[in-house]
């Protein structure tokens, strides 16, 4: 399985939480939506550190070879 | 005689150099016009064998030693001499005054100077651009002198690959400016010739005066090719030399300015490489700078954008904390409201129902039969039971029975009367 992209769990988390905020789901989802959200949630915010991670790396091997 | 002492004479020399391996030496003065050059006077003149040495002596000793020879002004201390058998009359000389000569070509030399200055002929050829490294040289000297064995072997000294190409020319004597003017004629027209030299040992001024020539100054300054000169002495520069591009004093030196030449255009090409290599260093050292701070801008830039992105989802976690309990709150919230309009709205109903009957209820006690008669109506119906409404129902003799509240009467209709209601009956 590809892994999803973050603009992609962007707009999935979005999505719940407008759907929460606008109270248009269930209360039987209601556990199952926030959870997947969470998860979401968690996705992207490995993505962001994984992110500034590998910047830092690459920049940092730049200036060490210059 | 008319001239028992001597006398002072002067006049150019003529005639003289044919005497070369003669022991007396006939030769002739003569006066010209100093114009068109025409002989105004001429006398012939001896210089005897036995006085020929004293001549020479004095004019060695003489400051710018110069020998006597055709075409130069001469001061001669003669005694007058009449040969009757051929009568003639003949000067022999005595003394000389070498001073007067010199005078006298120092004197001509600055008028060509001052001629050639004037109109420009002396910085004609100075004008020229020196060529960056003048390695052809074209070489006007007589060849295997002195003056050409110095001027080579300082050139091979350099180690500099110098291309000589030697015209074996006069240097002295009258025939020499022609010579010199043919040499640098025939130089000129070599091609990729970078310069021309012209050069000799020094001599007398007698000896370089023939370089004191507005011939050769003016084929200098009509050349294409900048020429430098090496003919002069110490105290006398020739008007050659005046005319050059460059002169130096003699051929060994100016052999050093050539090779200083090239020597001076290596030291710039190695400056100019160091430059060169300097000035990438330089800018390499800046660019790498400007990455770096490029490099260092990039991790800033992606670092506020994804912290961005961090508060965002920041944002969002703070939500998912709050936005489900506020969704199960209302939900709550909604079921009691509900339950509460329910019971509100039965309560409601159940008292516009109760207001309903309590109305119904008046209005049928309002209508009931029963209150009417008790308030003195009463029923009549006919034997049939159908209600009496009109006369036209009955005859005289009908039975009617009458319903009041408390009973029931039976009767008979004796009379009836058609119209409204009789009051009185």
């Amino acid at each position: 399985m590809t892994e999803i992209k973050y603009s992609k769990a962007i707009k999935k988390l979005d999505e719940i939480i407008s759907r929460i905020e606008g109270e248009e789901i269930d209360v039987d989802e209601l556990a199952d939506n926030v959870k997947e959200a969470v998860d979401l949630l968690k996705v992207c915010k490995n993505k962001i550190e994984k992110a500034q991670l590998d910047v830092k790396k690459v920049v940092d091997g730049f200036t060490a070879e210059n | 005689m008319g001239f028992p002492s001597g006398i002072w004479i002067c006049g150019e020399i003529q005639g003289y150099n044919r005497n070369r391996d003669k022991s007396h030496i006939f030769f002739e003065l003569c006066e010209k016009d100093p114009l068109t050059k025409d002989i105004l006077a001429r006398i012939g003149l001896v210089i005897f064998s036995g006085r020929k040495m004293f001549i020479e002596q004095i004019l060695k000793s003489a400051e710018n030693a110069f020998s006597l020879k055709d075409d130069i002004e001469v001061k001669f201390y003669c005694k007058v001499d009449f040969y009757p058998p051929h009568g003639v009359v003949r000067l022999i000389v005595e003394n000389i005054d070498p001073v007067y000569t010199l005078g006298k070509i120092a004197q001509e030399k600055q008028r060509l100077i001052t001629l050639l200055r004037e109109n420009g002929t002396l910085d004609k050829n100075k004008k020229l651009e020196l060529p960056v490294v003048p390695l052809n040289i074209g070489l006007i000297t007589s060849h295997d002198s002195a003056a050409y064995n110095d001027f080579i072997s300082e050139l091979q000294l350099s180690g500099y690959g110098f291309k000589v190409f030697c015209r074996n020319t006069l240097m002295q004597g009258k025939a020499t400016p022609a010579d010199v003017c043919k040499a640098i004629a025939e130089l000129s027209r070599i091609e990729n010739l970078d310069a021309i030299v012209i050069t000799r040992g020094g001599g007398s001024i007698a000896d370089l005066s023939c370089f004191d020539s507005q011939q050769i100054v003016e084929k200098i300054a009509a050349c294409r090719l900048p020429v430098f000169s090496g003919i002069g002495h110490e105290i006398n520069i020739t008007i050659t030399d005046l005319a050059a591009h460059t002169y130096q004093k003699t051929p060994t030196a100016i052999a050093q300015f050539l090779t200083g030449l090239i020597k001076t255009f290596l030291t710039s090409l190695e400056e100019r490489v160091t430059a060169i290599v300097n000035g990438a260093k330089e800018k390499l050292k800046l660019e790498n700078t400007r990455l770096k701070t490029y490099a260092h801008d990039v991790q800033n830039c992606t670092g506020d954008y994804l912290q961005q992105h961090h508060l965002d989802l920041a944002q969002r976690q703070q939500f998912l904390k709050e936005g489900p309990q506020r969704l199960l709150s209302n939900a709550l919230r909604r079921i009691k409201t509900g339950k509460e309009t329910l019971l509100k709205d039965v309560a409601n109903r159940f008292k516009a129902e109760d207001v309903r009957l309590k109305n119904f209820f008046r209005l049928t006690e309002l209508a009931s039969p029963l209150k009417t008669l008790k308030r003195g109506f009463s029923i009549t119906r006919l034997t049939d039971g159908s209600l009496l409404r009109s006369v036209k129902q009955v005859k005289t003799g009908s039975a009617l029975v009458t319903d009041l509240s408390d009973g029931r009467v039976e009767g008979t209709v004796n009379k009836i009367f058609k119209g409204g209601r009789n009051d009185g009956d």
